[in-house]
């Protein structure tokens, strides 16, 4: 390696055009750029709302259905609120509960599966089986039926969406604890009197988490839908509060009088952020297991 | 395989009962409290506990948790809170109608998905391939109430085509026998009848099938693609054999097992996106229902829908274990 080489290692730039470049090697590379691209776009618009809205987005801007014009990008709705702003500040609703209900079930799925991996017995069979009972129930149908408990808001619509997502990270942390727990490594850090939450803590996760990379940002995307989902039920979000979901549900009321952008516009925006998530766990899989790639 | 079915669904009988058990504590130990949020804020505190009282929620959990359990084993689903019905037949009313619709989304899909999945496998990065692999990851990413509203759009609303909601028109001198309107209309002889409720059917069902055919599809070529690679597909290309019958007749038949199973796993997704279907489209199942009792906050009702999605998903994947079994005799031994 040049003498230029080791000095320019030392900015925090080289490794990013280096990380970019790495990136358009492959195909997917490329999507995870484009991904990476779009969700950027969501957080700028999450972050700088009021800055990038031409309009408050929950009063009245203007007449009530008018059809996209320069003044209204993407129209108006029945109550003549401006329906570019609602998608711009419906992108912070949409990002808030996909991280809150993706972290929840990861604290609560990734604990758990790391106790019942490494004590197993009674234990970890109970914690399995239960983890399992609600793997296999359909997500949204739980996750409608926690909602409706809880009542609506950002923070219960992201724990009735973690519940769903928790044994996801349950059982793959479980299944990988479970497989490394007798390896050679867990073996010596025994011998040298760790004790167990010290090999639980700094052995086996570090070497189990990677896995867990990937589904975390699938669990997003799903997160997103997900929250839709409850809110085009009227289980999200209450209103007026922007949020795609009760907008395309709003929409609907409207579509028989051909009102098409109150239906097209906030549904593009949940597909690309969804997109962007895709693209960027396709990218991530394919970095991470580099083997499987071609077998997909 | 008498033995292989019977053993499958006396394993089924613990799986259900973890299940219903699982979905009675998280309703339970959730901080929402049903019948505050059936009666609001602002109802008295007698009013609250009598009402507390009459539904058995002031017993202890345990206690609540055996009652709810016995009647589930005598088939009981508890009476609705509003309209005092039973649950079980609000419910076996409505049942029929989200058969038909998953079925035919269902059908849709596996034909997307082998079709297409078995055609990008044998011409991998071809367009056929290539546009498969846009389609599902596009797809996948579409919400389907969404997709469905931009169909009642295009076919209900600007080409006038088809009806964007309900089951049927009214049509004088008929009546529902089975609630499956596709065989009760030809059953009467009743082609307008049978028509229409075809014709009502198209877009929820397209709707289903299209956004649930992305993951089949994926999995299929992934399947597939797996299989091709074989030394008896080697085998069977040495011989001679036409390359439409080696896909279709010998790889798609061994990639089967693995594709079941999953389509089984992905009936729970077809369920959830049933429900989303039915509030788009108007569609009078147990989704339109479910929902329907959300809003009006009835939770012996809410919770004896859930029971019936957890005894649906529960059948399907005996159903599919036991096809497979048929498929693939080392599964039965």
């Amino acid at each position: 390696m040049s003498m230029v080489d080791e000095k320019r290692k030392k900015f925090i730039s080289y490794y990013i055009v280096k990380g970019i470049k790495e990136l358009f090697r492959t195909k997917t590379g490329v999507l995870a750029f484009i991904g990476m691209l779009l969700l950027a776009m969501y957080i700028i618009f999450a972050v700088a709302a009021p800055l990038i809205a031409p309009y408050n987005p929950v009063t009245k801007a203007g007449e009530s259905f008018q059809p996209p014009s320069l003044q209204h990008l993407f129209g108006t709705d029945n109550l003549g609120r401006d329906l570019f702003s609602r998608v711009v500040y419906g992108s912070k609703i949409a990002l808030q509960i996909a991280f809150i209900s993706v972290v929840v079930a990861a604290s609560i799925g990734i604990p758990l599966g790391l106790i019942s991996g490494y004590v197993g017995g009674v234990l970890d069979r109970i914690l399995t089986i239960i983890m399992d009972a609600l793997y296999t129930f359909p997500g949204l149908i739980l996750a409608i039926a926690i909602a409706a408990v809880l009542g609506p808001g950002v923070f219960n619509v992201g724990m009735s969406i973690a519940v769903v997502f928790a044994p996801t990270y349950f059982r793959i942390i479980r299944n990988q604890v479970s497989s490394v727990k007798s390896s050679l490594y867990v073996e010596a850090a025994r011998s040298i009197g760790a004790k167990n939450w010290e090999i639980v803590i700094r052995y086996i996760l570090p070497n189990v988490l990677p896995s867990v990379v990937v589904v975390l940002s699938m669990n997003l995307a799903d997160a997103i839908m997900t929250e839709a989902g409850l809110s085009f039920l009227g289980l999200g979000i209450a209103p007026p509060t922007p949020d795609w979901g009760y907008d395309l549900s709003n929409g609907q009321r409207f579509v028989l009088q051909n009102d098409w952008w109150m239906v097209l516009f906030p549904g593009l925006a949940i597909i690309t952020v969804v997109l962007g998530f895709s693209f960027l766990s396709e990218g991530l899989n394919e970095l991470l297991n580099p083997n499987v790639g071609d077998d997909r | 395989m008498k033995y292989y079915v019977l053993q499958r669904i006396l394993l089924a009988i613990p799986m259900f009962f973890i299940l219903i058990s699982v979905i009675f504590f998280v309703l339970r130990i959730m901080p929402g409290d049903p019948v505050l949020a059936m009666l609001g804020g602002k109802a008295p505190q007698e009013v609250i506990e009598a009402k507390r009282e009459k539904l058995g929620l002031n017993k202890p959990i345990g206690e609540q948790f055996v009652i709810y359990v016995g009647n589930l084993l005598k088939g009981d689903l508890g009476k609705s809170m509003l309209t005092r019905r039973p649950v079980n037949e609000e419910i076996a009313e409505r049942f029929p109608a989200t058969l038909e619709l998953t079925l035919w989304g269902f059908i849709i899909a596996v034909v997307i998905g082998i079709f297409w999945g078995s055609e990008a496998s044998r011409n991998r990065e071809k367009t056929v391939d290539l546009s498969a692999r846009v389609y599902a990851i596009f797809i996948y990413s579409v919400p389907v109430f969404w997709f469905g509203m931009i169909m009642q759009l295009v076919f209900g609303v600007w080409l006038g085509w088809l009806p964007v909601s309900g089951r049927l028109e009214f049509i004088p001198g008929f009546y529902e026998k089975t609630g499956f309107l596709l065989i009760d209309t030809l059953i009467d002889g009743n082609m307008d009848a049978f028509f229409s409720a075809i014709r009502h059917l198209v877009l929820p069902a397209v709707s289903l099938g299209v956004v649930i055919s992305s993951i089949f599809l994926r999995m299929v070529r992934g399947n597939m693609i797996l299989t091709l690679t074989k030394d008896f597909i080697k085998a069977a290309k040495a011989r001679g054999i036409r390359r439409g019958a080696i896909v279709y007749r010998h790889a798609l038949k061994n990639s089967f097992v693995p594709i079941l199973t999953v389509m089984g796993l992905q009936f729970a997704l077809l369920l959830a996106g049933a429900v989303l279907t039915e509030t788009t489209f108007s569609w009078p199942g147990i989704g339109t229902f479910l929902v329907k009792k959300i809003k009006d906050r009835d939770f012996i009702s809410i919770q004896g829908t859930i029971v019936i999605f957890a005894l649906l998903v529960i059948s399907v994947s005996i159903i599919i274990d036991i096809i497979n079994a048929w498929i693939d005799p080392r599964i039965r031994y």
